[in-house]
């Protein structure tokens, strides 16, 4: 599915993935996801409706519905990335699209070329400069280590407000 | 680029603030502290607040005011003062409609800061009124604000995105709204619009808006 090693032919699944575990080998590294460790990239001619998870960093230049989760990794939606999924990871940059809650356990990037629409929760949380965000931002520098969860974010106002 | 694009401001620029310092002070010990930015969320405004716990709700306000509701229905045959109360009542409502939709929290949110920043200037009373009504439940006690309001009709100082750079300092990009119609309006008016806030402090500032500072009652 991901066209990782571009000699071999990988068959592109275009729909009803219902779980996907990134095994592949290395390929040409996301400029995005540049630390250690395998990475991989889901090309923009790919359609995936399912669930996406791994042990590498990930590039989406292709269609996503589902859920993506990377915890432990880096991920990277690329300016052809059309992902309408929640997408959890260790870090996230965001170039295309989302429609979704994204978490970012240690940072989230968003650019300016980016549209989404979706909740952040993040501890790090960089917006380009030139980019327009329309939606909510939750931010905990203390949970560095990804403490903060979607299921905590929706259920409102924190109980440990201090004033 | 029409008139209006080239009144408006085209480059970002900073900006002192003199009444934004005081505010963020009395918030500094606020955590989580709930912000909402009525605008949309720019570099500067994320990365001063990032620093600390907080939830930043930027609701884009710009894209739902851009066009008024339209009002179907069909012309009612009573007396011509009747039809024109109710044409505004059922306007009112179209505008409840569409914030509940724009400020579409969850039913606990309290906001420790709004941002309205210039958004007044672009809502007419009825827009404004509705606005307030729709926001009012997610106001507490405590909830202060920072608006900016414009006294007089002038191009220059419409279609602009604001956002915090520093304590004192704003910053204004660019707005992407030229073809937002503007409603200057005396403060008094304006504050009586405001469900929930008061006007605590007011600077009229060098490039003719009226800073000001709100809080609740």
């Amino acid at each position: 599915m991901f066209d990782r090693n571009k000699d071999k032919q990988d068959k592109p699944e275009t729909s009803a993935a219902p779980a996907v575990e990134s095994s592949y080998s290395s390929a040409p590294r996301p400029a995005a996801a540049a630390s250690s460790g395998k990475s991989a990239t889901l090309g923009a001619t790919i359609k995936v409706k399912g669930d996406i998870s791994g042990d590498e960093n990930l590039l989406i230049e292709g269609q996503v519905e589902g859920t993506v989760n990377l915890a432990s990794h880096e991920l990277s939606i690329g300016k052809s990335g059309k992902v309408h999924a929640d997408v959890t990871a260790k870090v996230i940059r965001i170039d295309g699209e989302v429609h979704g809650d994204i978490t970012g356990k240690e940072k989230v990037f968003v650019s300016s070329t980016s549209t989404i629409k979706g909740n952040i929760i993040t501890p790090k949380m960089t917006l380009e400069e030139g980019a327009r965000f329309k939606g909510t931002i939750d931010i905990d520098p203390s949970h560095a280590n990804g403490g903060a969860s979607v299921a905590s974010f929706k259920s409102g106002n924190p109980t440990d407000k201090t004033s | 680029m029409n008139l209006a694009e080239q009144l408006t401001v085209t480059v970002t620029e900073t900006l002192p603030s003199r009444l934004m310092p005081d505010i963020l002070h009395r918030l500094a010990d606020v955590s989580p502290l709930m912000v909402l930015d009525v605008g949309f969320g720019v570099h500067e405004t994320v990365a001063h607040f990032g620093n600390r716990r907080c939830k930043l709700h930027f609701c884009g306000l710009p894209d739902a005011v851009a066009s008024p509701p339209v009002i179907a229905g069909p012309a009612r045959k009573t007396g011509k003062i009747i039809d024109e109360s109710a044409r505004q009542e059922e306007l009112l409502d179209a505008w409840r409609e569409r914030f509940r939709q724009a400020l579409n929290f969850s039913a606990e949110t309290q906001f420790d800061l709004c941002l309205f920043w210039d958004s007044f200037n672009y809502m007419d009373d009825l827009a404004l009124k509705a606005f307030f009504e729709v926001l009012h439940p997610f106001i507490r006690k405590e909830t202060l604000g920072h608006g900016l309001i414009q006294l007089k009709d002038d191009r220059q100082v419409t279609n602009r995105e604001y956002g915090i750079q520093a304590q004192d300092q704003l910053v204004m990009h660019p707005g992407r709204h030229a073809s937002l119609v503007s409603h200057p309006r005396p403060q008094a008016r304006v504050a009586s619009m405001l469900k929930g806030f008061a006007v605590s402090h007011g600077v009229l500032r060098r490039d003719g808006l009226l800073e000001v500072s709100l809080k609740s009652v």
